[in-house]
């Protein structure tokens, strides 16, 4: 069904038409030292319709059967501590980053007309995909620790691709981002099948930077696609609304942002993007 | 220079009898300076230079690294449970935060306990959530025993190596 061209990422892979989400599934299976015992480092676990699909804290992803990429992937990351997993977020960021700057370029270069503001492709800061100010996609990592390391990560992929319309007007999808500005038709249909294992290259790509310590170049380019980075931007703390420019995140992930001329440091919900 | 050849190169000058270096390259300048005057190059001598990285080409301006490191073998536990030697811990295991993050004890707000004070606890088991930047960990007990204390609220925050639960080992 699948052609793979990685090492390891989704050599093994459990198929699931229907599920209440892949990150529970995986979280079920290691639970159970029977079934524990076949996900191999890499698995991929997918579906064509995720019906409780799981978002940042508790929030649902709701998506459309069959048009767009549920997907997760069993890692074991043994190489990482479990304080350095900020650095699994930013790889996978970066690992979906390049896949969609692959499609989106490949679809509007050369158009000069295009507003590159309404079509470019950023990390928000943490760990969703956006297209111009629209969520295209998001992450949700799930680890088992044992001690300081980290036994298991499970890598869970929302990524919107060919569906058209949706509820809340802040979502985005691939085909959506890829319709032609002047026109407004959308350019094609993506098959959802060839962009799962486009998907997977870059991720493992991505994943093997981090493997082999690339920790410098990985966090560059983490920072070069952030959504508004080192711009002047409106945000929000438990002191009201500032304007402050994003310098970068430490080492646990923290969000560093300028305001009034000091640094602050903000955990994920500690500061809002206005 | 990448920050592990940084390291390195402290630790090289830590293990040395100077008492101060200075290095410059096109990259970086640095200087390693010793907080004590206590001669080192004795195994037992507790030894901490200050170590100061100002690289002149920054990726991200007004960001100054500052960081300690010992020359002793790291203090930090190799795994995360060590025996408590406290006064009324007994025999009690500790079991630490691998990392800094918000502690749960359970899933979801509505969700049944991890463990209560009194549970039997197997090796494997899940024992708490800790959540960081979104990134969601399960903590799973790495002994068996009986849960004797758990020792911060739910929902609250946890430092690295912070004791979480008191564990009587079976």
């Amino acid at each position: 069904m699948y052609n793979f061209s990685t090492l390891f990422f989704g050599k093994s892979l459990i198929y699931l038409p229907e599920c209440l989400s892949t990150n529970e599934y995986a979280l079920q299976m290691l639970s159970d030292k029977n079934s524990e015992k076949i996900l191999f480092d890499g698995t991929l676990i997918i579906t064509d319709k995720q019906t409780a699909g799981k978002g940042q804290a508790g929030n649902t992803w709701d998506t459309n059967p069959n048009e767009n990429i549920t997907l997760s992937l069993v890692l074991k990351p043994h190489f990482l501590d479990a304080n350095e997993q900020f650095w699994l977020n930013m790889v996978v960021a970066l690992g979906i980053f390049d896949f969609v700057s692959s499609k989106i370029t490949n679809n509007i270069s050369n158009d000069l007309d295009n507003d590159l503001d309404n079509n470019s492709v950023k990390i928000k800061w943490s760990n969703d995909i956006f297209i111009g100010n629209k969520k295209l996609g998001g992450i949700l990592i799930q680890n088992i620790l044992s001690g300081k390391n980290i036994n298991y990560s499970i890598i869970g992929i929302g990524l919107n691709i060919n569906q058209l319309h949706f509820n809340i007007p802040t979502a985005t999808s691939l085909v959506l981002a890829s319709t032609n500005a002047n026109t407004h038709t959308p350019i094609n249909t993506y098959n959802v099948r060839v962009c799962v294992e486009e998907l997977l290259s870059y991720l493992e790509k991505r994943y093997l930077q981090l493997k082999e310590n690339k920790k410098a170049l990985i966090k560059f380019e983490y920072l070069q696609n952030m959504y508004r980075y080192q711009e002047k931007a409106m945000f929000e703390d438990i002191e009201g609304t500032f304007e402050g420019e994003i310098i970068g995140v430490d080492e646990i992930g923290k969000l560093c942002i300028k305001k009034n001329n000091k640094l602050h440091y903000y955990h994920f919900k500690e500061v809002k993007f206005l | 220079m990448k920050v592990e050849e940084i390291r390195d190169l402290i630790n090289f000058i830590a293990q040395s009898p100077l008492d101060e270096v200075n290095i410059e390259t096109d990259e970086f300048k640095i200087n390693v300076k010793r907080n004590s005057g206590v001669p080192t190059y004795e195994k037992t001598a507790y030894v901490q230079p200050q170590v100061q990285v100002q690289p002149q080409a920054q990726v991200q301006p007004q960001v100054q690294v500052q960081s300690q490191v010992n020359t002793e073998t790291p203090i930090t536990p190799v795994a995360n449970v060590s025996n408590n030697a406290g006064a009324n811990a007994g025999n009690y295991i500790t079991v630490k935060s691998p990392m800094i993050g918000t502690f749960y004890r359970s899933s979801k707000p509505d969700s049944p306990l991890f463990v209560n004070v009194g549970d039997e606890i197997k090796v494997g088991q899940t024992l708490c959530i800790i959540e960081a930047m979104k990134l969601f960990n399960e903590v799973e007990a790495e002994i068996a025993g009986r849960i004797v204390k758990i020792l911060v609220d739910n929902a609250s925050p946890v430092e690295y190596d912070q004791p979480l639960f008191l564990v009587e080992p079976v």
